[in-house]
């Protein structure tokens, strides 16, 4: 966890500088793109001057929107943002979304930044619902998109990226001392599980 | 436990490319912290947790626009940030007890759990890594 002074720092004083790296001629994937760092990172990276920007959302009509507002604050050409729905808590949504991105030309940037918070307790995938979405779902998307990735490397013989949007508070989750061998089944019972650690 | 699992998913990837700078053609594996921001998240909370989740984003909170800024830097940041974690901007180490030898057993163990998680909700998908 960062020192009080540290937070104090990173949050009020530091400047963020605004990125100017272009993105021209990539293919970017924002996941959970529909509101918070999701949308805003989609207006940076069109304005950056990506060739194709797609929002991957639950819904898709929260998605048109985040569309159209970019598309009027930036007056781009309205194909360069595409809006394509995944739900990384259904297997079978991820595996549709898996597709077409596979039938892209390219894809530079996967940007994992779909995720959840939450205090109650509930269960997906055998676990956890935060752990299911943010650990399990993340990767479910982000492992089945490393060909594409590795494919575009190759073809164009730039470096794709994959991000993880992820947090300063990893060190004060505490890891379990003593759980079962699974793990997640471990935590799936919700006398194991505190909000705070996930 | 996402952090152990990046970790190891950048190790099978590219293990060499850690530590150099640029130059390298692989895949650019990261991770970051968007700082504290006003975004959706929590907004599920109720009573006094919300209470205090507002004032403290009151006092503290960058906005969802600041934090994306961070975002953006990891996506287009350079070989040097393999594997690693980014914070207000920068590399930041990992604490120790991520990388040292009980963390690497932990990293190590998550990944064997996750890809068998993995494997029942879409077969076959650790093949993915294999054309790496």
């Amino acid at each position: 966890m960062p020192s009080f002074g540290n937070f104090i720092h990173t949050q009020l004083i530091l400047k963020i500088p605004i990125p100017t790296t272009s993105f021209s001629s990539k293919t970017v994937i924002i996941t959970g793109a529909s509101s918070g760092l999701g949308k805003e990172a989609a207006k940076h990276i069109v304005r950056l001057r990506a060739s194709k920007v797609i929002l991957g959302c639950r819904s898709i009509a929260k998605g048109k929107k985040v569309k159209f507002e970019i598309e009027s604050s930036l007056n781009c050409s309205s194909s360069i943002i595409d809006v394509w729905e995944v739900d990384i808590e259904s297997p079978s949504s991820v595996k549709q979304f898996v597709d077409n991105a596979n039938n892209l030309p390219r894809l530079d940037v996967l940007i994992n930044n779909a995720g959840i918070q939450t205090t109650k307790f509930q269960t997906s995938y055998g676990t956890e619902r935060t752990l299911a979405i943010n650990v399990i779902g993340t990767f479910l998307l982000a492992l089945q998109l490393i060909p594409k990735l590795k494919e575009t490397e190759k073809k164009f013989s730039v470096t794709p990226h994959m991000t993880f949007v992820g947090s300063a508070l990893y060190d004060i989750a505490k890891y379990p001392e003593k759980h079962e061998a699974d793990i997640f089944a471990w935590f799936g019972d919700k006398s194991h599980v505190n909000a705070l650690d996930q | 436990m996402l952090l152990y699992l990046i970790i190891k998913l950048a190790s099978i990837i590219d293990p060499t490319s850690n530590n150099k700078s640029g130059g390298s053609n692989s895949i650019v594996i990261n991770s970051l912290d968007p700082c504290f921001c006003k975004t959706g998240l929590g907004g599920e909370l109720t009573g006094g947790l919300r209470v205090a989740l507002k004032l403290f984003a009151f006092l503290f909170a960058r906005t969802a626009e600041e934090g994306s800024r961070l975002v953006v830097a990891a996506a287009s940041a350079g070989g040097e940030t393999h594997g690693k974690y980014m914070r207000a901007g920068a590399v930041q180490e990992y604490a120790p007890f991520i990388t040292n030898a009980a963390g690497v057993e932990k990293s190590d163990y998550l990944w064997e759990q996750l890809s068998e998680k993995l494997e029942q909700l879409q077969p076959g998908i650790m093949a993915n890594l294999k054309t790496v």
